[in-house]
């Protein structure tokens, strides 16, 4: 086998396309045709134009040829003695794989998709800036449907709590009062804002609710919820377009890998609506000690989670972004004490009936 | 003069054709980077390119008798195909939605008949795309093929799995035999096809077997049941005049998946190129068939299956894996 081959020995093997049967045929090249004559009998099966001959790599030693003019025909033989005879298809496999390309390749995939990822954030907010409320609105319609079946508002609160925000700068299409205990606020797709039952006992003071009440509105304004929902849609789409062929081998699950990925955003989203309504605050005449004061007391909390795993920044970086106050603006309580009593009064009532594990 | 004969006159029993898997890992994961490259810059179109480019490759290692597979599909129809899918899927989740914006229980009512429709086509997916993988495969020149309905398929899938369901799983081994079968008996190499002989009853007593030996063990007979489904299936499966067999026991199986499970955990994944290619080599080297086949008389025959039964079976995460 290793020996050199010369004219005489050059064999192949030779599959007519017509049936499945295998030739064992000499081959020579004979007036720019390829000739393979039967082994057994010296009939002539093939006489291909070298012209017409295209080659394919087998393996190491192999090449399979196929021919223009009888494209269900295959001839397999040794690559050696293709490069010699039939020179001008020139093709071989390379016995390795060409390092300095799979490394240009490897280095090339990994800059593509860092680019991708940098740039995820400002296409996200352009896309986003470019859906019409309205139709944020509509996707959030379920989960508010869902959500605001469970408030527990009183007219009076309500008007208290617009008030609020009126002076803070508005922006919310809605304020709604959640009735639960956990202490939050949130924001929902459209606009909407909701505070909980539980934040509003939690506030010592109106300055308090004010800071987290303008941190929300922040939101709404920066239209972080929409841009959330692009940027995650855009990372999905990104990783099952690339990597979906692959992503049974991965170790780490999709979600968890996008969660993670996504969380980024959230910390850089929190910090922006934090100086956003530190100017609120400034703008509408109320201090920022409330809004700091809340964060002091969250950080005992909350701070158990390292900052990098969290989609908030800690609570004693952002007590310390928000800052004194500064310059001479007047600053007044940010709502009368009047207001204040209505609306906590509004959810005062309900709360011993909803405790969990409650036998009503 | 066939290489099968020679075996034959040498060895004075009957011919063998024995399979085997030559290609090599670092190979594989030169493709599979240069094609997440392409699909990176390309944000997801390569994908079909990709997925050939593979293929082709993952096709040329495979050696049966001295001659390898060949893949003959395109990229181009592979994206062709994917078009059709989109556009199917576009039709199927747009219409429902729009209608509901105009009568909300009417919308409801059709995506209920959409998601109705996705499970009802998995088995015609799967059908569609075996055809498509065989009909792009060629041995010796000679196309493979997959004949007979998709209907057929998907009503005994259908079928089967309701009445899995009914007995608790107990039929499960039945429908599986039945449909291995039917795929076996409409599988044609050139014009010439395989069959399937393997009685339900036999399947059963086997899956019953390896189900309780698996409880008593915790599931590690679950491998030694694994490999004797596997050699029933292929003794059973017949082409002219040979006999298919597998040389598998639990204990390959067993450590071809440590091996693969540690593989690619302790290399995060990066290892699956030597992972499959060791996969591979483990399985295809163990399958013969053995008996006498004339290959003179197998003639060609045109070819057959649609990209998008291909491409339909990935969306749906029904595919072959390749």
């Amino acid at each position: 086998m290793t020996e050199r081959a010369t004219v005489s020995a050059w064999r192949g093997h030779y599959m007519d396309g017509a049936t499945a049967a295998l030739y064992e045929v000499a081959l020579a090249v004979e007036a720019g045709a390829l000739v393979g004559r039967d082994v057994g009998d010296g009939a002539e099966r093939l006489r291909w134009s070298t012209d017409a001959i295209t080659s394919a790599p087998v393996d190491e030693a192999r090449t399979l040829l196929t021919c223009a003019a009888a494209p269900e025909a295959r001839l397999t033989t040794s690559a050696e003695e293709v490069a010699i005879y039939l020179t001008h298809s020139g093709a071989t496999l390379r016995a390795r794989p060409r390092w300095q390309a799979l490394l240009a390749y490897g280095v090339g995939a990994v800059a593509v998709a860092a680019l991708i990822y940098v740039n995820l954030d400002p296409l996200a907010r352009a896309v986003a800036r470019r859906i019409p409320p309205s139709y944020e609105r509509e996707l959030g319609e379920g989960l508010a449907a869902f959500l605001l079946k469970n408030t527990c508002e009183t007219p009076a609160a309500r008007a208290a709590l617009e008030r609020l925000a009126a002076r803070l700068g508005g922006g919310a299409a809605e304020l709604h009062i959640l009735d639960v205990d956990m202490v939050n606020a949130f924001t929902l797709p459209g606009g909407v804002v909701v505070v909980t039952r539980g934040l509003l006992g939690e506030a010592k003071t109106p300055d308090e609710l004010a800071g987290v009440l303008a941190h929300e509105l922040e939101h709404v304004k920066r239209r972080h919820v929409m841009i959330h929902v692009v940027r995650s849609s855009l990372l999905t789409f990104a990783w099952q377009a690339t990597l979906g062929d692959y992503s049974g081998l991965f170790v780490i699950d999709p979600k968890t890998a996008m969660d993670i990925a996504n969380l980024r955003f959230s910390r850089e989203a929190e910090r922006e609506a934090d100086a956003g309504a530190r100017d609120r605050l400034d703008a509408a005449g109320i201090s920022r000690a409330g809004f700091r004061q809340f964060f002091d007391r969250m950080k005992a909390k909350t701070d158990a989670v390292p900052a990098w795993l969290s989609n908030h920044p800690s609570s004693a970086d952002r007590a310390g972004a928000i800052g004194e106050d500064v310059g001479a603006i007047v600053r007044t309580p940010a709502l009368s004490p009047a207001d204040w009593a209505t609306l906590r009064a509004g959810c005062a009532g309900s709360a011993p009936a909803k405790k969990p594990g409650s036998a009503q | 003069m066939d290489i099968v004969e020679r075996d034959s006159i040498k060895g004075g029993g009957a011919p063998v054709l024995r399979l085997a898997y030559r290609g090599r890992g670092a190979d594989l994961f030169f493709i599979v980077i240069r094609n997440l490259f392409f699909t990176l810059i390309t944000l997801g179109i390569y994908t079909p390119w990709a997925r050939t480019v593979k293929r082709q490759f993952l096709w040329r290692q495979v050696d049966i008798d001295g001659q390898r597979l060949e893949y003959t599909g395109t990229g181009r129809e592979l994206f062709m195909g994917y078009l059709k899918v989109l556009a199917g899927y576009l039709v199927l989740f747009t219409i429902p939605k729009a209608v509901g914006h105009f009568d909300r229980r009417a919308g409801g009512a059709l995506q209920m008949i959409a998601g109705v429709l996705v499970a009802v086509i998995i088995p015609f997916a799967i059908y569609w795309s075996r055809r498509y993988l065989l009909g792009r495969t060629r041995w010796r020149g000679i196309r493979f093929g997959l004949s007979g309905d998709a209907g057929a398929y998907a009503k005994l899938f259908l079928k089967g799995l309701l009445l899995t369901i009914v007995t608790l799983g107990f039929y499960a081994p039945v429908m599986n035999n039945r449909l291995y079968g039917l795929i076996m008996r409409n599988t044609r190499y050139g014009d010439a096809s395989f069959s399937y002989d393997g009685a339900d009853g036999e399947a059963f007593k086997i899956a019953i077997k390896g189900f309780f030996l698996s409880l008593l063990t915790l599931g590690i007979y679950s491998f030694w049941y694994a490999a004797s489904m596997q050699r029933f299936r292929l003794s059973h499966t017949r082409f002219s005049g040979a006999t298919g067999s597998i040389d598998i026991t639990g204990g390959v199986l067993l450590k071809l998946v440590l091996v693969n499970l540690f593989g690619n955990a302790l290399s995060l994944g990066l290892a699956f190129p030597w992972t499959t290619t060791y996969t591979l080599r483990t399985i295809l080297e163990r399958v013969s068939f053995a008996g006498p086949i004339d290959f003179s008389q197998i003639a060609q025959q045109p070819g057959s299956g649609d990209a998008a039964g291909d491409m339909l079976a990935g969306a749906l995460g029904v595919e072959l894996g390749l």
